[in-house]
């Protein structure tokens, strides 16, 4: 392993970790009100946060492309008041990677509520606990194993993440570049042995995130 | 306590909720058969169902008033339940379960820990983790964990439904010690008599969602309002009593001016309901002797009432007594209010019920 290639390995794997951490409020927030709540418009919102999942990843590449970029709505408000530029910077590569691993929380967080009885929700209220307590001290406690499946399985998935990352943050060396992205590169560029070392590393986190998040549900399910 | 529902009216899937009621017992049962809407109407006194439109009051304050729109959160409503499935949190210990709701500031009307957990004899389960409790453990400590947190009402959805014949016998006294050491009032669904009888002082019969009834127990059982009450509580006569002696399973019971032999039950109580429903009674006019029935009392009819086919006869026999019998009966034996007539019924019709 050249000095090279772990950079981009810690680089991939810090920005997938950044990313799920930062989707994660919101993950469980729309997660909790997919599950416990009905309300108007639901069946839009839970369409909206599956598409990513199904649709061409360059395509959610190109939508974030045009959002984030300077002429674009978001992006352009944060480069006009905070001369702050996303397209084209490791910050794209978050952008990027949470967008496309948030569908996976979403569904992961959302089984895990689902599966808490609101028999004991409501109980705990009846014993003078408010909303937020019996989320913190009932809702969250028994939903934890599901939620961190699903957290490992996003943070899988945006290791892997290659068509929406080379849409919005390009493949720049010591910058944007991923795994993915090295791999791709590498092949194209006829450096088999590069192109081997990072794809067995690839190999090994995948292993290690299905492997541990399957144990913790299947843990879970052994639970009375 | 007053607990006093008014105007109620939630939909349910097959009739609709529909509730006037007043409850005051310090115990007050909920009779009713399954899926006669008795949880649905616990959940509307917690807060955690809402209705179409609904008054609720707890002694002088009002829960919920849909008209005004107010409905006080569950969790400041101060009423405890203890729900079919006990809700246990599976991830807590036995003693985090119940100091769940303590209150942080302890006032003097507390009910203390020790005390609670000294009267439910839960005191060497604290540090267990709740999914290796019995049954019966996991009930006490529901119920501990509802008291703790020191309700004005507490209401308990089928407490012993779940649980055997003789885990059940074990669960009452603790159900009654709740109600007379804590002086926290009651109010407690069941389709069981025997529950009824044993806890309660009043009911409410509730069938598809409608009251059918509501009195003191004494009262439902013997005098039930129309049939369908009848039908369900299907018990027509219930007088206190006292067992005088036991002999070779027998048991002699005084109730009212009279003593009866009947089948003893295998717990040592003494002060028991005297249960006879009303089909097993056998009205006879002479006391002709000659017969295998124990018990044969001399009355006096008070009152006849038509019930379909049947006729509902009230007895004076030294207690009210009731009989059911079929109208060709009643007109062969010419029965009318005043007239003397015995009252025979066999021993293994009398059933005691602990009280």
């Amino acid at each position: 392993m050249t000095a090279e290639e772990w950079q981009i390995v810690w680089f991939t794997a810090w920005v997938s970790a950044l990313s799920t951490l930062l989707i994660l409020p919101f993950g469980l927030a729309l997660a909790w009100a997919l599950a416990r709540r009905d309300w108007p418009g639901k069946s839009i919102v839970e369409t909206l946060v599956s598409l990513p999942l199904v649709m061409p990843p360059v395509a959610t590449g190109l939508i974030l492309l045009k959002v984030f970029g300077r002429r674009g709505g978001i992006g352009g408000f944060l480069h006009d008041h905070f001369n702050f530029d996303v397209v084209f910077t490791w910050r794209a590569v978050v952008v990027a990677l949470s967008v496309m691993s948030f569908p996976m929380l979403v569904l992961f967080a959302r089984v895990a509520f689902e599966e808490v009885n609101p028999r004991l929700e409501q109980i705990a209220r009846t014993l003078g606990a408010s909303p937020l307590r019996v989320f913190f001290t009932i809702t969250m406690p028994l939903a934890a194993r599901g939620i961190i499946a699903g957290m490992i399985l996003a943070i899988a998935r945006a290791l892997g993440e290659f068509g929406a990352t080379i849409m919005v943050a390009g493949n720049i060396p010591g910058k944007t570049t991923t795994l993915s992205l090295s791999i791709f590169q590498n092949v194209e560029l006829g450096e088999d042995s590069h192109a081997f070392r990072l794809l067995g590393i690839s190999v090994v986190l995948a292993f290690v995130a299905v492997w541990s998040s399957q144990f913790l549900l299947r843990r879970k399910r052994k639970l009375p | 306590m007053s607990l006093l529902l008014k105007n109620i009216s939630l939909p349910l899937a097959d009739f609709v909720l529909e509730v006037e009621a007043e409850m005051r017992g310090r115990v007050t049962v909920v009779f009713g058969p399954s899926g006669a809407g008795k949880t649905s109407l616990l959940d509307l006194v917690a807060g955690l169902r809402r209705a179409k439109s609904a008054f609720i009051q707890l002694n002088d304050r009002v829960l919920t008033d849909k008209g005004k729109n107010i409905s006080v959160p569950v969790q400041q409503r101060a009423i405890g339940y203890v729900p079919q499935d006990l809700a246990l949190f599976p991830h807590l210990s036995v003693r985090q379960n119940l100091l769940y709701g303590r209150k942080a500031e302890s006032n003097g009307e507390a009910i203390s820990f020790e005390r609670v957990a000294g009267v439910l004899e839960i005191e060497s389960l604290v540090d267990r983790s709740v999914t290796k409790l019995s049954g019966g453990e996991k009930q006490r400590v529901a119920l501990a964990r509802a008291l703790l947190a020191s309700p004005r009402l507490l209401l308990l959805d089928e407490p012993l439904a779940s649980l055997d014949a003789p885990l059940k016998a074990k669960i009452i006294p603790y159900l009654g010690r709740i109600r007379d050491e804590f002086k926290v009032p009651m109010i407690f669904v069941t389709h069981d008599r025997a529950e009824a009888m044993t806890l309660a002082d009043e009911m409410v019969v509730l069938v598809a969602g409608k009251v059918m009834q509501a009195g003191r127990v004494a009262d439902v059982f013997s005098r039930p309002a129309n049939a369908e009450v009848a039908k369900y509580v299907g018990m027509e006569t219930l007088q206190p009593g006292r067992v005088t002696s036991v002999n070779e399973g027998l048991a002699t019971v005084e109730a009212g001016s009279v003593t009866l032999t009947a089948m003893a039950l295998e717990s040592p109580s003494r002060d028991v309901f005297v249960c006879i429903r009303g089909e097993d009674v056998i009205l006879q006019r002479e006391t002709g002797a000659g017969s295998s029935v124990r018990n044969r009392l001399a009355a006096r009819i008070v009152s006849l009432r038509q019930e379909g086919a049947l006729v509902r006869v009230e007895l004076d026999a030294g207690f009210p007594l009731f009989a059911l019998v079929t109208r060709p009966a009643a007109t062969e034996l010419a029965l009318r209010e005043g007239d003397p007539i015995t009252g025979m019924i066999k021993t293994s019709a009398i059933h005691l019920v602990p009280r």
